[in-house]
């Protein structure tokens, strides 16, 4: 058992969940949600979001709209769809579970 | 500005000052278009970029969301460049392509990161060209290989089910096929899995650039290596040179196993099949085939009844399992398959064992058959007056004509093949002597000996070889060969002529293949001894000179 491993284990699972969830507020391009996930400390290397993002909109959860920007190349703008927030709905409830697991397993005596 | 030398830069090695200025101040830049961005780079910089975004394209793949996640990602460096310019970088170096790698994650660290979604061992292994074998379980009627194959070859895999569909009804070596692909071939079950069956396209355009992606990971390990401290200290520099040489050697090592496993496919299919032709020759299916003659010896060794002849499965088995896996290795060598099954490796070790187990014990069995011999002998003493006993062939023993239908391609020591109606047969082939009769009376002696399980049985086969001559006065007709049953028990049959001297012989050209071993004082060969007369004297057979009369054969 690696602690690290473990860890990042733990991070993987949540990862999608915290992906909706930062999209849920607003429509974001893939820097800024590069930028909530770095400073919540979820992941440590960008390249990890990519194939995610690519996955959730292929699923049906997100979907994205080119936007220009003042500088450089047009951006694309995540946004959750229907079905994401659906999803969204699902996870929220699951991780409520969790955490009043996890809880309950912490204060038992 | 020039840069100015202090005296207390002294003293320095000018060699190496000199590279760090060609390093440092002279560079070639390349312009690049970066997800519709311009930049300058520095030469190294960009050898080290375009090394990096390769390696994250083989990571993902190459299909439609594959090329979208690297589209994304070359945006995503592209606006990190784009910010260094604006923030007075002039020229990307390659400190700021280090910087990005670090930002966006070498391709180890993103799966590190990604969700178990790729092969469950956690190791991937790329393929020159990006493409390999799998099955397809998404698109399958059977085991998904020919989906699989499919992928493969860009074929549509219905033209592939059709192929094989008509190659069974043509002779059923595609079934073998399916079953050793089915076996050795793995299932695409990761996401990168069926990204690698749908991968680039094979072909010369493909290999020569995953090629080209080798060489470059070579130049910059090399360059790596020039550049690194243990290149000036010369030590532990033979780690470096080490791995530089692992890559060429694994160019050089993907192309042997492809030259090596062709072979052994070949090699090991064409045994097979012979194998599988020579075992079950009275099966149809082989049959059929030119080279293979349409005779088994191993009908011959059962007792009638006893038609599921073990001995042929534990053969089948014994042999064919070590060539199935010499085909395996084969396929596995060409489309580059890692599998370390062992699931597989037991079970053909099992069914080689149990082969052996099944030779043993029936071989055991049927050994037991031939294990006492026995000889049944007849002696056959005439009185004759005639000073001449004339010797010839005894033809068609009244029915059946058999040397008419030998297979002359088919000779044993004591029998031949023959094919009557359909089936095979053995045929006997006696053996004649003549020898000195120590008394005045000539004796014919039949011996007929033959092996079986005990005494009595191998007794009874030989009561029951069919060879019998026939005598009128001072003429002898013996059959050159006879019917074999069908349980082969090596019965052989022969008859020995003793004549007392003073008397003459004379031996008819149809008993040309039956002569054996005769003596004579001319020594001449047996063949050579008919149409002759000979006379029996103390020193053995004298060839006496004499017109040659027509003998006619007795007939029952």
């Amino acid at each position: 058992m690696n602690i690290d491993n473990s860890k990042a284990q733990m991070r993987k699972g949540i990862l999608e969940y915290c992906i909706l969830l930062i999209l849920s507020k607003k429509p974001l391009y893939a820097s800024d949600i590069i930028g909530e996930l770095k400073d919540a400390q979820m992941i440590v290397v960008e390249g990890t979001l990519y194939p995610l993002l690519t996955r959730l909109k292929n699923d049906g959860y997100l979907s994205y709209r080119w936007e220009e920007s003042l500088q450089g190349p047009p951006r694309k703008y995540y946004e959750l769809s229907e079905a994401g927030e659906k999803f969204l709905a699902e996870l929220e409830i699951s991780w409520s579970e969790l955490v009043i697991a996890i809880q309950q397993l912490r204060t038992r005596v | 500005m020039i840069r100015g030398i202090s005296p207390t830069d002294f003293p320095i090695n000018i060699e190496q000052e000199k590279t760090k200025i060609n390093n440092k101040y002279m560079k070639k830049t390349l312009t690049i278009n970066l997800s519709g961005s311009v930049f300058h780079i520095d030469d190294d910089a960009y050898e080290r970029l375009y090394t990096y975004l390769n390696k994250i394209t083989r990571h993902f793949g190459s299909d439609q969301d594959a090329k979208e996640i690297v589209e994304d990602i070359e945006a995503r460096i592209s606006e990190i460049f784009a910010e260094k310019i604006k923030n007075g970088v002039e020229v990307i170096n390659i400190s700021h392509v280090e910087e990005v790698i670090v930002i966006m994650g070498t391709p180890e660290a993103i799966s590190n990161e990604e969700e178990e979604k790729a092969s469950p061992t956690g190791k991937k292994y790329y393929r020159m060209g990006g493409r390999r074998l799998y099955r397809d379980p998404e698109d399958k009627i059977l085991g998904g290989v020919c989906s699989g194959l499919g992928s493969y070859f860009s074929i549509d895999p219905v033209i592939i089910r059709i192929f094989f569909v008509l190659l069974f009804f043509a002779g059923g070596s595609s079934f073998l096929a399916y079953l050793i692909l089915w076996i050795v071939v793995p299932k695409a079950n990761s996401t990168a899995q069926r990204l690698e069956m749908k991968g680039e396209e094979v072909n010369i355009d493909s290999i020569s650039k995953s090629i080209k992606e080798e060489m470059q990971d070579v130049k910059e390990n090399f360059r790596n290596y020039r550049t690194s401290p243990t290149y000036a200290h010369g030590r532990n520099g033979i780690n470096e040179v080490g791995n530089t040489l692992v890559q060429v050697l694994k160019i050089l090592g993907t192309i042997l196993l492809v030259i090596i496993g062709i072979p052994f496919l070949i090699v090991g299919a064409v045994a097979l099949i012979v194998l599988f032709a020579l075992l079950f020759a009275s099966s149809h299916i082989f049959g059929a085939l030119p080279f293979v003659h349409g005779f088994n010896f191993m009908d011959f060794l059962y007792t009638p009844g006893s038609t599921l002849s073990w001995i042929t499965i534990g053969l089948a088995l014994v042999i064919g399992i070590p060539l199935v896996l010499l085909i395996l290795a084969g396929i596995k060598m060409i489309f580059r398959i890692k599998t370390n099954n062992h699931i597989m490796g037991s079970v053909f070790g099992g069914l080689f064992l149990i082969g052996i187990f099944i030779l043993l014990f029936s071989g055991g069995t049927t050994l037991g058959e031939f294990s006492k011999q026995t000889t049944v002998t007849n002696h056959d003493k005439i009185t004759t007056s005639a000073d001449t006993i004339f010797l010839c062939a005894k033809k068609g023993q009244g029915e059946l004509d058999l040397e008419s239908i030998v297979d002359p391609d088919l000779n044993f020591n004591h029998f031949k093949v023959g094919n009557l109606d359909g089936k095979d047969i053995l045929i006997g082939i006696p053996e004649l002597r003549i020898e000195r009769a120590d008394d005045s009376e000539i004796e014919l002696i039949t011996n007929k000996t033959s092996r079986g399980m005990n005494i009595p049985s191998a007794r009874t086969n030989a009561e029951n070889i069919q060879f019998n001559y026939l005598r009128k006065d001072s003429l002898i007709s013996i059959p050159t060969s006879y019917q074999l049953p069908k349980v082969w028990r090596n019965q052989r049959a022969n008859l020995k002529i003793k004549i007392p001297v003073g008397k003459t012989i004379y031996l008819d050209n149809s008993l040309k293949s039956i002569l054996t071993d005769v003596k004579n004082t001319t020594d001449m060969y047996d063949e050579d001894m008919v149409n002759k007369y000979w006379t029996m004297k103390p020193e053995g057979l004298v060839l006496v000179n004499r017109a040659i009369p027509n003998v006619k054969p007795l007939k029952k």
